[in-house]
């Protein structure tokens, strides 16, 4: 079968076994989108690692009770070991020295050799039930089966449900804790259900993608939804969203190549609307580096502009057509950024080029003229208000005057009023 | 000098505060009375955001009791305000201007309903107050130390107490943020409410306030500014050595021992 074809059987949603996977996983990865929002904004991060990792034995004291992979025993034992953890965690920094991080690093390995131990006891024990159970360190979404379905179902809707009770009472409380606990709001109530997400979300993500990457499930969403809102509830929503897409692709992806593991897909692809956010969102690194570009080109064009006028000014408009020599005697910079300057002057209709030469249009004198008065306003301002030498003011000046917005502009000119004779004088370059 | 006043709204009753069982407040005692705008005053690490903090019951305390209204602080939440540090919070926080004031709405409200049209109102209000309004949008970070000041400011008028607790309302803050912060305290006190402010710039305290508060480890003074702002207190306040102090409160965190026997 080529490409297409898989791909529109997968999507006809025919197939029963995948039906039940894709919506397992849809279920997990929602859960765990949702739920990371609040424990990104919670600060409890490196709780979730310590979580995931200790809820191995709890999964494997749940097969030994029943000698089968019930799911019920199995995540009602996980949730009890990962509650046991955060436990853990805050009774030995409360109790002890020790802070905050190192008894998260200690409960982690504790409980998770724990799990490791009780893993080998299982493995050797002869129950042939047992396989699979190694699963839980990577995931092995390929095996949900229907009847788990209803079991992360119902789980999924308690998470949910929390969420949607309580996002008043969270959004309030994760912003300032002071605040909330003054208005009446039990800091407890709002710690324990924070961690109650982290456990129940746990329990059952690792279903897909294992205890080790657990923690990527929960966080990478909910990091890269925070790049592009600024909304409580649009972050969460969006976190959610980004975590169903990723499922959706990692169970197609296992779907086209047997060989290719769901969990880790999820992961690759959760990591990779990361990455994309981290670039391309509006307060990522790309947006940042235009931004940069922008205002060298900026500089650039209005440093040339300011440079033609001032020779107009110099030879009272006499002769408006110039060549790039002439211009380059003015303002010595290189040929390249020359000739980039003049593309940029063009493109916004500041000089034209009617007969060989190049001369200002009028909206670019006037341009230039602004770019002038703010510089002159801006020293002017530094020499009277903030008393500093006559000497010091040009080289802020220049860079003010490529930014100083038109209602800062006026601002200026009224403080200033007092200090300029003829407003006209505003408009002669200095040097 | 300590001035104990009939009907207070705040009372202090020998309130001794420790964090890890050092004492950092001592015994602080005294009693303020209604409609007062009130300066806390002292030097760093004088205990005057633990005071406050002690007072709003967002630190435990080892001692004493407080009485607000003559009530326990849990009778009587939805009459006070609190604005806290603008430093203790996370300011990238996904929340904009508006989310941040209509929280206050929520201080007298049910947590589980959605806000009325007069709780939108008012805290429309209240960023028109803080001369806001047309950042109502924006994301909390994009703000300056004044404006994010503001708005916190704003969340507490949103709540409509009587009594409003201030930590630092004027730190990192430019002058034209100070003077319209200022502008909105006189007119509360205008409208009969009570306003306690942490303040540590002597020189504007003497414009300010009407009632202060001198602290430092202990309470050195409380009463009308006129007869607590004098160079004799002052001095108690500023000068002085308190390393004896210190030592006895480390001698208590080190040995673990109970601050009041019982």
């Amino acid at each position: 079968m080529d490409f297409w074809s898989d791909l529109t059987y997968f999507f006809s949603f025919q197939d029963a076994n995948i039906n039940n996977v894709l919506i397992g996983t849809l279920i997990l990865g929602f859960t765990c989108g949702i739920a990371g929002v609040l424990v990104i904004l919670s600060k409890k991060t490196l709780i979730v690692d310590a979580v995931s990792h200790s809820v191995l034995p709890g999964i494997c004291i749940g097969f030994l009770f029943t000698g089968v992979k019930n799911p019920i025993y199995i995540i009602t034992g996980g949730i009890i070991s990962g509650g046991v953890a955060v436990y853990l965690v805050d009774w030995i920094s409360r109790i002890s020295r020790i802070k905050k991080d190192a008894s998260i690093a200690i409960t982690l390995s504790v409980l998770f050799s724990a799990g490791v131990i009780l893993l080998n006891i299982i493995q050797h024990s002869g129950n042939s039930n047992q396989s699979g159970l190694t699963d839980f360190l990577f995931g092995k979404a390929a095996t949900i089966i229907e009847s788990d379905l209803y079991v992360f179902g119902a789980i999924g809707a308690i998470v949910i449900l929390i969420i949607i009770l309580f996002h008043q009472h969270f959004k309030i409380a994760l912003f300032d804790i002071g605040f909330a606990k003054t208005i009446g709001l039990n800091e407890k109530l709002i710690q324990s259900l924070v961690s109650a997400l982290i456990i129940i979300s746990t329990a059952i993500g690792i279903q897909t993608v294992g205890i080790i990457l657990m923690s990527a499930l929960i966080i990478t969403p909910a990091s890269s939804a925070l790049f592009w809102t600024n909304n409580f509830k649009k972050s969460i929503l969006l976190s959610g969203g980004f975590a169903c897409i990723s499922s959706v692709v990692g169970v197609f992806i296992s779907y086209l190549s047997s060989d290719m593991p769901t969990g880790p897909w999820i992961i690759v692809m959760l990591s990779s609307i990361a990455l994309f956010s981290a670039f391309f969102s509006k307060k990522g690194i790309l947006t940042k580096k235009i931004k940069i570009f922008k205002n060298k080109r900026k500089m650039l064009s209005d440093n040339l502009l300011k440079a033609i006028y001032k020779i107009y000014e110099n030879e009272k408009y006499t002769n408006k057509g110039k060549t790039l020599s002439e211009i380059s005697d003015e303002h010595p910079i290189s040929i390249a950024d020359l000739q980039k300057g003049i593309k940029i002057l063009k493109s916004k209709k500041q000089i034209a080029n009617p007969n060989g030469l190049w001369q200002l249009t009028n909206k670019g004198i006037d341009e230039a003229k602004r770019i002038v008065r703010a510089h002159n306003l801006w020293e002017l301002y530094m020499e009277n208000f903030m008393q500093i030498q006559p000497d010091h003011v040009h080289d802020s000046a220049e860079s003010i005057e490529h930014i100083l917005t038109p209602e800062l502009e006026a601002e200026l000119l009224k403080k200033m009023e007092s200090k300029i004779g003829d407003i006209e004088n505003l408009n002669k370059p200095t040097d | 000098m300590i001035k104990q006043v009939n009907n207070p709204i705040v009372e202090v009753h020998d309130l001794t505060v420790a964090y890890d069982n050092k004492p950092v407040l001592w015994n602080a005692d005294f009693s303020i009375p209604e409609g007062k705008m009130i300066g806390i005053v002292g030097p760093n690490g004088a205990g005057k955001s633990t005071l406050l903090k002690s007072i709003m019951g967002l630190t435990s305390i080892a001692s004493g009791y407080i009485k607000i209204f003559n009530k326990q602080l849990n009778k009587v939440r939805y009459k006070v305000a609190y604005v806290p540090q603008k430093e203790s919070v996370d300011w990238d926080f996904p929340a904009t201007v508006l989310d941040i004031v209509e929280m206050g709405r929520y201080g007298n409200k049910n947590l589980f309903k959605r806000l009325s049209k007069y709780d939108k109102k008012v805290a429309i209000e209240a960023l028109k107050k803080v001369q806001m309004l047309e950042f109502s949008n924006r994301h909390i970070s994009e703000l300056s130390g004044g404006q994010q000041q503001r708005v916190f400011i704003a969340r507490a008028l949103a709540q409509e107490a009587d009594l409003y607790f201030m930590d630092e309302p004027f730190s990192g803050v430019d002058m034209a943020s100070e003077g319209a912060i200022v502008n909105i305290l006189l007119e509360l006190q205008r409208q009969g409410k009570t306003i306690f402010v942490v303040h540590h710039d002597l020189q504007s305290a003497m414009d300010y306030f009407d009632w202060m508060i001198l602290i430092n480890k202990r309470i050195v003074g409380s009463g009308p500014i006129d007869e607590v702002f004098t160079s004799e207190l002052l001095q108690k306040t500023y000068g002085g050595n308190l390393t004896l102090l210190d030592q006895i409160g480390q001698v208590f965190k080190n040995k673990q021992f109970p601050i009041r026997e019982s």
